[in-house]
């Protein structure tokens, strides 16, 4: 079996992109710096851009998020972003996400750009945060090797954040080696050439929702249920979440 | 040396197989000159223990195995019983290179050089490995060891994956190899030229080439209604695993260009990113610029023909214009419709009127143009186009075209409107064309008043003055005459229409009136 670490990728990716700082860690996106997007601010310059790169479909998700459990402040989340496999993902709009609530927000593509109620967007193996070309919001992400369980707030004054940049200064898409947006989350896999399966990369996941709350996430699997078993498509994540 | 072109591949069927693809071509910078034939094989295809054989052209070296995985259909009608499908292959990719020689394009770069590289298939033949892909059909793998940089581009040896059995996926085995081999095999001329080019411009070519060696296989159009239904994309938009196919569909782009310019365009313009570097879309504006015509030019009459297909095909456009999917439209009513393009990119919109009424865009005209395809008897007259501010006289569809790469936004707005509404004629005032403007009905107010006083004073400057406006007037109708004559005269050649500088003009001057 050979596995490859995704992030590597995206470690040559962002050299033959010509980034000057993102190759240093796993993530897409930019370090964040507080800086608006081009996508996020409603009076972009790179809309239209962001509508060819992320699609823009101007309907709400048919798929559900739902939780699983709820234990001791840890919410287990099943959200349904198969987006109607991998052939119908282009007509289909993205899933968004909010933390804070646990919930599904009923966003299109279209309206989730003046939003602030959702702090995850997600569709097949993509997933961006609310801040950046994002959105509106204060969101941004970070991967830190540490076991879910035992972080904690403070894990974030040391964790670098990127913040969603799917553009350049010109509106030319920042993509991965596969094409699609490089997000703050494009490291979250591992990719098995032989069976084409995604498995989570070790680590724990820290998200600033819209509103800048943190999380702690974690992914536990993309072929989740919403019994909380595991699947066949992908895109049916199972995560892992909590205030912190 | 980038490395985000280390190969072309075929019918990316998801994001996953994409990704496992470029993440085997990555692999591939260690392994730089290896082969499925090697004990650790090449891109995760290994034969491992099976008896690994060959056959081969002139120019061409087949791979196969026989047992295992990646073993081939072995029915043979020959008396070597070498399978009958490694001889099509071999024939096939054979055939396919001696035409595309005699087109002249470059030969592929023989992997017979830096031998302490690794595995070349034993000579400077073009290696061809059957094994039994991973999702797609095809695939052209480059031997890193073996690129030179030259003239801001990078030239590489390459070879090429196939399908060791097409039974299924194509309606005969023949059918699979005649469709991917040319295709592959343009991919490895291309890297003659350029390892890495804008990758709608190599799926694209290679798509119109494969089509070109066999006008008979219909791979081409199976993947055109991808990219009709996808217009807004810009052209050069990056494309992952869910819009993959937009890429192959682009293939209508240098269908286009061949057809406007001759099949040698495509091949100039290899050549021109082979001597300058740059993107795909750069070398296209520079040997357009020898043709006398631009890259602007030309994507907007190549919308242009997008709106003129299938039961709308009509005259001009495309030879094979009625087999090519529809674009979908919008309908342009009363009210204004207000959008956004970024890069090369087109929008399309239907228009009908009982009496005639006039389209108008106001953009930014460095950015976005406008072209009416007027109707006639139910089907697109692209041989009388004309560019927008236009009259409407019955049905039409109205196209704007993004004109240049640049991605950022360029709002647009586009207007039905009366010939008699004010409003209509201030637009044609903003947009240049005030000449044309017809007198206000009302009473002449304070100003007006003060310069029609002012010209009565002199009746021989007011004649000068009408003069003036005539001779103006007179040059606005030549322009317009111009476009009709170049029209009508370039139909009897090529049937299409072919601007003019003046109805370019026309069109800059629409655009003035952008805030």
């Amino acid at each position: 079996m050979n596995k490859f670490l995704f992030g590597a990728v995206l470690l040559l990716c962002a050299t033959g992109c010509g980034s000057d700082d993102s190759s240093g860690g796993v993530n897409g996106g930019a370090p964040n710096s507080g800086a608006a997007g081009h996508g996020g601010d409603g009076a972009s310059s790179c809309s239209a851009a962001r509508a060819q790169l992320l699609g823009a479909v101007d309907s709400v998700s048919t798929s559900d998020v739902s939780v699983i459990s709820d234990t001791d402040g840890i919410v287990t989340l099943y959200v349904g972003a198969t987006a109607g496999g991998t052939a119908a993902a282009a007509m289909n709009p993205w899933i968004f996400v909010s933390l804070e609530d646990s919930s599904k927000v009923e966003l299109t593509d279209l309206s989730s750009i003046q939003s602030t109620a959702w702090d995850l967007a997600l569709k097949r193996s993509l997933l961006y945060t609310n801040g950046g070309d994002g959105g509106r919001g204060e969101g941004d992400a970070a991967l830190i090797d540490k076991e879910f369980e035992a972080v904690t707030a403070d894990d974030a004054a040391e964790a670098k954040f990127y913040r969603e940049q799917f553009f350049d200064a010109e509106c030319n898409p920042i993509v991965d080696l596969t094409g699609a947006a490089a997000t703050s989350f494009s490291a979250w896999y591992e990719y098995d050439s032989e069976t084409h399966a995604l498995s989570p990369h070790p680590g724990t996941w820290l998200v600033h929702g819209a509103t800048g709350k943190l999380f702690k996430l974690r992914i536990k699997t993309y072929y989740g249920t919403p019994e909380g078993g595991t699947g066949m498509a992908g895109g049916a994540y199972v995560l892992e979440v909590g205030a912190l | 040396m980038s490395v985000l072109s280390v190969q072309r591949t075929r019918r990316a069927c998801s994001r996953l197989l994409g990704l496992a693809l470029l993440l085997a071509g990555n692999r591939a910078l260690a392994d730089s000159c290896a082969r499925p034939t090697d004990p650790g094989g090449d891109h995760d295809y290994s034969y491992g223990a099976a008896e690994v054989k060959s056959f081969g052209t002139s120019t061409v070296r087949v791979w196969y195995v026989t047992d295992g995985v990646h073993a081939v259909n072995d029915e043979s009608s020959r008396s070597d019983a070498v399978p009958d499908d490694v001889v099509l292959v071999a024939q096939v990719t054979s055939d396919a290179l001696a035409s595309y020689l005699d087109l002249g394009y470059r030969a592929p770069i023989s992997d017979s050089s830096n031998p302490e590289c690794g595995d070349n298939g034993g000579d400077g033949r073009l290696d061809v490995y059957l094994v039994r892909m991973q999702g797609a059909d095809g695939m052209t793998a480059i031997d890193l060891g073996r690129c030179t940089e030259l003239g801001g581009a990078t030239r590489c040896a390459s070879f090429i994956f196939a399908q060791a059995n097409f039974a299924g996926q194509y309606a005969t085995a023949s059918e699979g190899i005649r469709t991917v081999l040319p295709h592959e095999l343009f991919h490895v001329l291309q890297n003659a030229y350029d390892a890495d080019l804008d990758r709608f411009w190599a799926e694209g070519t290679a798509q119109w080439a494969a089509k070109r060696v066999d006008p008979s296989l219909t791979d081409l159009e199976r993947y055109l209604p991808a990219f009709f239904a996808q217009t807004s994309r810009a052209l050069d938009a990056p494309a992952n695993g869910v819009t993959a196919a937009f890429l192959y569909g682009s293939a209508i782009w240098p269908v286009f260009l061949s057809q406007r310019h001759g099949a040698q365009i495509v091949r100039s313009i290899l050549e021109r990113e082979a001597e300058a570097g740059g993107s795909s879309l750069a070398s296209a504006d520079a040997v357009l610029a020898d043709e006398q015509t631009s890259l602007a030019r030309e994507f907007a009459l190549f919308s242009a023909w997008n709106a003129a297909t299938g039961s709308r095909a009509g005259t001009g456009g495309y030879e094979d214009a009625a087999k090519y999917p529809l674009v979908p439209l919008t309908e342009l009513g009363s009210a204004p419709i207000h959008d956004i393009s970024s890069g090369l990119a087109s929008f399309f919109y239907r228009a009908q009127v009982s009496a005639p009424m006039r389209v108008t865009l106001e953009t930014d005209s460095k950015r976005n143009t406008g072209t009416l395809v007027p109707f006639e008897n139910g089907v697109a007259r692209v041989d009388r186009a004309m560019p927008l501010p236009a009259e409407l006289t019955a049905e039409g569809i109205v196209v704007v075209s993004g004109i240049t790469s640049n991605k950022t936004d360029a709002p647009f707005t586009l207007s039905l409107t009366s010939l008699n509404d004010d409003s209509s004629a201030a637009a044609l005032e903003q947009s240049g064309c005030a000449l044309v403007r017809k007198p206000s009905r009302a009473g002449p107010d304070a100003v007006t008043s003060l310069l029609l006083l002012l010209i009565s004073i002199s009746r021989r400057r007011r004649r000068v003055g009408q003069i003036r406006g005539d001779s103006a007037a007179a040059t606005l109708s030549q322009s317009s005459s111009s476009l009709a004559i170049a029209a009508s005269s370039t139909l009897k050649s090529t049937g299409f229409v072919r601007w003019s500088a003046k109805p370019a003009s026309l069109l800059a001057r629409t655009s003035s009136s952008v805030p």
